[in-house]
């Protein structure tokens, strides 16, 4: 199946707007759903979300698989530690739910789809000319 | 399996390729359709209108971006119902007025030039 799904505009104060290929994305907490936009990004080794978008309590955060995170710079002090949790995801925009490997970091990151179980799942295509991601499953899912 | 101890003393524990745990043939799918889930009515109605906050968010104003630059918002049926400069601090506002659907954003200076959107 093949999904087509709009950039998501933003636009500057001079009213230029820039589109990014963002993925709204719901994940399923004890109480109900919490929808994010991640950036599908595919230089990142794995998906990344603030800690307190964890949708399961809070007490089983630290019970993730630690992870140190590099960023932009090499510095040491740019360096954070996160924990990867497999959550359900939900892809509204694609009908489609996955259990992807989220790094939940203790900081206010943004919220990335690496290519962990993601890019396995779909084929995935930037079409910048009409601003649209495209998203199609592969035969095995 | 090998222990190795380093200089330091703590132990490290190197695992021989074979003994890498593989992928099982019979891990419950990862993956399917949305109706498989047994949402409530509650949780697909919400999915077919979060769509509408999206549209929302992206046709803001200059004056609505500055007003709540750099910081977090959570909006439900095209309305800020919440909103603070940290992740921590909106998902505290949430859970203690017991709003169980939200869409949660966050909204860059107009002015910055982005690299990675939070």
């Amino acid at each position: 199946m093949r999904y087509e799904i709009r950039w998501r505009a933003i636009r500057d104060r001079r009213g230029r707007i820039e589109y990014r290929p963002l993925l709204p994305v719901e994940l399923r907490t004890r109480a109900g759903l919490a929808r994010y936009h991640f950036l599908i990004d595919s230089g990142a080794d794995t998906s990344m979300a603030p800690r307190y978008a964890f949708p399961e309590s809070a007490s089983l955060w630290a019970k993730g698989r630690p992870r140190i995170l590099q960023g932009a710079s090499r510095k040491r002090d740019c360096r954070m530690i996160g924990r990867i949790h497999d959550v359900m995801v939900i892809v509204s925009e694609a009908n489609l739910w996955l259990t992807l490997p989220i790094c939940f970091v203790d900081a206010d990151v943004p919220f990335v789809i690496g290519r962990d179980v993601f890019f396995d799942h779909f084929l995935i295509c930037f079409d910048k000319a009409v601003l649209t991601t495209i998203l199609e499953t592969k035969g095995n899912s | 399996m090998t222990e190795v101890t380093p200089k330091g003393g703590c132990k490290a524990v190197v695992m021989r390729a074979s003994h890498l745990p593989r992928p099982s043939r019979t891990h419950p799918r990862q993956f399917g359709k949305i109706s498989e889930l047994g949402l409530s009515n509650e949780e697909i109605a919400y999915l077919r209108e979060a769509k509408n906050d999206d549209e929302w968010l992206r046709d803001w104003s200059s004056a609505l971006l500055e007003k709540y630059a750099r910081q977090y918002v959570a909006v439900r049926h095209q309305r800020v119902i919440a909103h603070s400069k940290s992740m921590r601090t909106l998902k505290m506002h949430l859970d203690a007025r017991k709003i169980r659907f939200a869409t949660i954003a966050f909204i860059e200076h107009p002015s910055e030039m982005i690299i990675y959107a939070l």
